[in-house]
């Protein structure tokens, strides 16, 4: 391992962004764009040879570089560097993975887009924060990194800023994931605090109490269990993970980030960023598993949105928005896989994360999909769609991957995973979490399906001119496509619980024959009802079933009114009850205070200004009244 | 010898341009100019003081004369400051006609008061340091006066007055000194003060009370200070520019054989007297600054203000202490020649004083408005200028000695100076300018000196090494003297 310099890792894309940023954007925005992608290239490569190198070596984790930071105290210190251990190897294949078949992707995207340079900076920075935050080696460092991708975050929702709902999309995004991040600081003074309690000698000795291989140490775990605010601490840290996944009650800002450009959609609010709340969870799933109380909120918490969400997600006409909700609905489901985990029953750790691999891919796959219809047909709007097949094969036959793949059929990639997961819920004797599971499976297959069928299947219902076909995208948009569906089809079959595990390597497991079958009628119960009322350009079954609903169809559709219940709550009673009167204390007394100190200094001065009158005698009288106050004051000093 | 070559090549230069002015020779058409010759005498006197490391400390005339290493960085801060000032001079003396403006009379003028300067940082008992110490202010008056306009005599006159006032205090505490150890040499009469006697003791106390007020004369401290503001306006600028650097550097030097290597048995008693002077010379300072119109007036209470952060330095007996004086010393000669190097080219070529006048400087001409803004930052303590690094420095030994309260006093005098910087950056920077301003100009040397003296400003407080040195040469003079 020491053979590469893994600090590289984040130097190039630091190096690209403030090359791009400062210097290249401004004159060229696709010279940009090309320096941009190449970096990412390095760096796609990098992470491969590296994971590549980790796994051959055997190692369990390494401090593969690090230096010292802030000294607080001589047992509180904090460390910039790069961890490598199973869970952030795999992180940093995916993220470069995604990053740099996004940047392909959008070399043809942006191409005609004004903001290129902008864009492939913002990429750029958005790369490096992410893989930051994945080598992070101690808790610090995470924090630091996890509001610099909060930051990208808001720079590529809001880039298209002369938007409105850009700008508020970006807005709401940076302020709900900030709001949860107060939580996630109080979580990591909280651990910080009671980990400076801890005295394990040699480990002690070694790691600050921020460092995961601190905080992941069995003894040092029991030490903070027995200490009775663990539960807290973690509770805490496991709101900002639900800020930044979006889990229910904070998703609000998912559905709203789909202003920015598609692919970053892809990138950031599918595959990398918003499954941060898993990483972290993951990371620091030692200490969670010694709180059982914490990973039961844990698994309700991700149930209850993977649910939510996939009702929603039926409902929703905007292409993205349905995306939005599925990837809301996924991560639910990752979570709830981590939180029937534990040391007996250790497979939904490796079940989660394996879904988070392969989820990436297929995810990526919908959203750079979708990206290339909606640069066919310049809508999101699917029942504007339809038709699509004859037009656009290779998006159709990759979409169609994707689709299946996130249904869970055999064999693409998402039956393993989502297998993985129900399997770990029935075996962890979780039966409400597995017949839950289920049936989003089943929403899922049915409201993909339904994208899937408005989109290519039937007549085209365009509003625009009929002899305006819709044509292919170009290779560079074309080629990720590809290249991802690879993905979403092999990456199934890889080994995943033989490189990463939790308590002791399991084998690889073996289909449970139960799950393998409901989860396959599931889907297929899902597909087969979409393709029965959307297939055709005749909708008049879904229609009698929207009506037959009545009002509940209504509520769902307005996503159960969640916007305007936090709209309610921020402005009738935060900004009016206690944004209010602070905004006056701010007004009159703080700004007021302010005012009075310099009218007063002002006078002071002026007051001053007195002595220098210009007469040399008075002058000379203030000399000798100094003279007369340094006797005195000296003279009752010394006796 | 070669320990006097400083200030004999100063006073040869001197001599050498006095000369060549007796022969008329400055109008001849081939002839160089008198800041040429100036600039050149006191290069070389850097060059040979600093060649001087390694050998000190050096001793002459039965340890009258002393050359150690914090004398040097001594003389070195003053030699610098007297360098620039010669930098300004050719931007207000017309060179058509230097004979009828006294121009090389000017700088030997210069000259004497510098040499004067360094004698004193190297004279180790009461008489060489009461001449010299005359030898360097009293060509200040006349510098003062120079412009023999009816404005700048009165300046001059008053500083004459009080600057003989301050004078007879000190000579009577001296003169204490000596009635009570019958000796003249600082080390001699400090062992002697170590265990005064019950019946002399209000004799030192007298003596103390005596000295504090001559001291606080050179150091422009409240409230001693009140000849500065009028004559700092009298004063052409470059002679306003010196006051503020190298005079007060000579008041630093001043405080260091004074406080230093007389009182330091009496330094801790003191510390009471020190922070009450200190805080009101920086309070002072820093209010009446705030309401000043005229340029020179303000640089003055500026200044003064600067005084009061310096004695903060002299709180206690420490390498650390005498250190972070003459590392702020460089910083603030740098920083104050740059500022003055702006506003002695904006006064020469506008006639006109007032803050006002600096409006919209920044579309006339932004090179200068930029140093100005710099220096100013700098005098303020804004990171990462030099003036941030230095401040912090002196405030660091307060708070060792527990001045906790004093600390939070200077950091509000920092902001309150602040206020008053950010307004004249503001008059240079939002405010537009009246029509046809015309753009500074600046002679070749002077530029120079600006660009120099910005660079100054900008790294000094950054290149480690140098605070490491003269830190090194503190604690060679701490080791060598205090036993």
């Amino acid at each position: 391992m020491v053979l590469l310099p893994t600090w590289m890792i984040l130097a190039i894309p630091l190096l690209s962004f403030i090359i791009n940023g400062l210097f290249v954007r401004r004159f060229s925005g696709h010279l940009a764009a090309k320096i941009g992608t190449i970096a990412i290239g390095f760096n796609f490569l990098f992470s491969l040879a590296l994971a590549y190198y980790f796994f051959q070596s055997g190692e369990l984790s390494t401090l593969e570089w690090h230096t010292e930071w802030l000294r607080f105290q001589s047992n509180l210190i904090i460390h910039i560097g790069v961890m490598i251990d199973p869970l952030s190897a795999m992180m940093l294949v995916v993220v470069n993975t995604i990053s740099f078949f996004v940047h392909i992707y959008s070399l043809g995207y942006m191409h005609d887009d004004e903001g290129v340079g902008r864009f492939f900076s913002y990429l750029s920075l958005f790369t490096f924060s992410m893989l930051g935050l994945v080598v992070a080696p101690n808790l610090f460092q995470m924090y630091v990194f996890w509001e610099l991708v909060g930051v990208s975050s808001f720079l590529l929702i809001g880039f298209y800023y002369t938007k409105p709902s850009a700008v508020s999309a970006a807005k709401k995004a940076f302020i709900v994931t900030r709001f949860a991040d107060l939580g996630f600081l109080i979580g990591i003074l909280l651990l910080g605090y009671l980990g400076l309690s801890v005295n394990q000698g040699q480990i002690s000795s070694v790691y600050s109490p921020l460092d995961f291989l601190f905080l992941n140490n069995p003894d040092v775990g029991l030490q903070l269990a027995s200490s009775g605010l663990l539960t807290t601490g973690l509770l805490l840290i496991f709101i900002g993970a639900a800020g930044k996944s979006a889990l229910f009650p904070l998703h609000i800002w998912l559905p709203d980030a789909m202003e920015g450009p598609t692919p970053v959609s892809a990138l950031i609010h599918a595959a990398t960023m918003v499954v941060a709340g898993v990483y972290l969870v993951a990371r620091l799933f030692p200490l969670f598993n010694l709180a059982p109380v914490a990973l039961e909120v844990v698994s309700w918490v991700g149930l209850f949105t993977s649910l939510f969400a996939a009702v929603i997600a039926c409902t929703q006409d905007d292409i993205k928005r349905v995306l939005a909700f599925s990837t809301l609905s996924q991560i639910g489901y990752m979570i709830f896989a981590l939180g029937v985990a534990s040391d007996l029953y250790p497979l939904g750790y490796t079940a989660s994360l394996f879904h988070l691999f392969t989820h990436a891919f297929f995810k990526a796959l919908l959203f750079l999909g979708a990206g290339s219809i909606i640069h066919a047909v310049h809508t999101n709007d699917v029942w504007q769609m339809g038709g699509l097949k004859k037009y656009m094969p290779i998006t159709h036959i990759t979409f169609l991957v994707a689709v299946l793949s996130i249904s869970g059929i055999f064999p693409f990639s998402g039956f393993f995973s989502k297998d993985e997961i129900l399997t770990a819920a029935l075996e962890s004797g979780h039966m409400t979490h597995y017949l839950v599971g289920l049936f989003v499976a089943l929403l899922t297959s049915f409201y993909m399906g339904r994208i899937y069928f408005l989109t290519f299947w039937g007549q085209s219902r365009s509003h625009e001119n009929a002899s305006h076909h819709p044509h292919e995208s170009t290779w560079v948009m074309t080629l990720p496509l590809v290249l991802l569906a690879i993905l979403a089809l092999s990456s199934g079959w890889l080994p995943f619980a033989n490189y990463l595990w939790f308590a002791h390597k399991h084998d690889h497991h073996s289909l449970n024959m139960t799950v393998a079958f409901s989860g396959t009628l599931a889907a297929i119960i899902g597909l087969s009802s979409a393709w029965f009322l959307y297939s055709k350009n005749n909708f008049s079954k879904v229609q009698k079933i929207q009506t037959g609903m009545g009002q509940a169809y209504q509520i769902i559709k307005a996503k159960f009114y969640f916007d305007e219940l936090y709209l309610f709550v921020t402005h009738k009673i935060v900004f009016n009850k206690i944004a209010g009167p602070i905004a006056w204390f701010d007004k009159k007394v703080v700004d007021g205070g302010v005012d009075l100190t310099g009218e007063m200094s002002q006078t002071f001065g002026q007051k001053l200004t007195l002595i220098q009158t210009g007469q040399v005698q008075n002058y000379i009288i203030w000399f000798i009244v100094g003279f007369i106050t340094v006797l005195t004051l000296y003279y009752n000093t010394v006796l | 010898m070669s320990s006097l070559l400083p200030e004999f090549l100063l006073i040869l230069t001197a001599f050498f341009i006095l000369i060549i002015d007796l022969f008329d020779a400055f109008n001849s058409e081939s002839s160089l100019s008198p800041e040429f010759y100036a600039l050149s005498g006191i290069g070389f006197s850097i060059i040979s003081l600093f060649a001087l490391w390694g050998y000190a400390p050096t001793t002459y005339f039965g340890g009258q004369f002393v050359v150690e290493e914090i004398d040097i960085f001594f003389k070195g801060a003053i030699l610098v400051a007297g360098f620039f000032t010669v930098t300004l001079l050719p931007a207000i003396f017309n060179l058509k006609n230097l004979v009828k403006n006294h121009y090389p009379e000017f700088i030997v003028t210069l000259l004497f008061t510098l040499s004067g300067m360094l004698f004193l940082a190297s004279s180790r008992d009461l008489v060489t340091l009461y001449v010299s110490l005359e030898m360097a202010t009293l060509p200040l008056f006349a510098l003062t006066a120079w412009e023999k306009s009816k404005f700048s005599a009165e300046g001059a006159i008053k500083y004459l007055i009080l600057g003989a006032v301050g004078s007879s205090f000190l000579i009577f505490g001296f003169g204490i000194l000596y009635a009570f150890t019958g000796s003249l040499s600082f080390e001699s009469i400090r062992v002697a003060l170590a265990q005064p006697h019950q019946d002399t003791l209000n004799l030192v106390l007298l003596a103390v009370a005596f000295i504090i007020p001559g001291l606080g004369f050179k150091l422009t401290l409240f409230p001693f200070h009140t000849w500065a503001p009028d004559a700092y306006q009298a004063s052409p600028t470059p002679v306003t520019a010196f006051l503020s650097t190298a005079s007060k550097v000579t008041g630093l030097v001043l405080a260091t054989h004074l406080l230093l290597r007389i009182f330091s048995f009496q330094l801790k008693d003191l510390q009471p007297v020190m922070v009450v002077l200190s805080v009101a010379t920086m309070t002072l300072g820093n209010f009446v600054a705030m309401k000043q119109e005229n340029i020179k007036r303000f640089m003055a209470y500026s200044s003064i203000s600067q005084a009061g952060y310096l004695l903060l330095g002299f709180l206690t007996l420490s390498p650390e202490g005498i250190a972070s004086v003459l590392f702020y010393s460089y910083i603030y000669i740098f920083t104050n020649m740059a500022a003055f190097a702006v506003i002695t080219l904006h006064i020469e070529q506008t006639q006109k004083q007032n803050i006002l006048s600096l409006k919209g400087l920044s579309k006339t001409s932004p090179g200068y408005a930029a140093v100005l803004m710099l220096a100013l930052f700098s005098l303020a303590g804004i990171p990462p200028l030099s003036g941030f690094v230095g401040k912090f420095f002196l405030f660091s030994i307060a708070a060792k000695q527990g001045y906790h309260i004093v600390v939070a006093i200077a950091a509000i005098n920092s902001t309150v100076s602040l206020y008053y910087y950010l307004k004249i950056i503001k008059q240079m920077y939002i405010n537009s300018p009246d029509e046809d301003t015309p753009s500074l100009k600046a002679p070749l040397v002077t530029k120079a000196g600006l660009i120099l003296a910005t660079m100054g400003t900008v790294f000094i407080g950054l290149i480690a090494p140098f605070y490491d040195q003269i830190l090194w040469a503190s604690e060679q003079w701490f080791k060598l003297w205090i036993k």
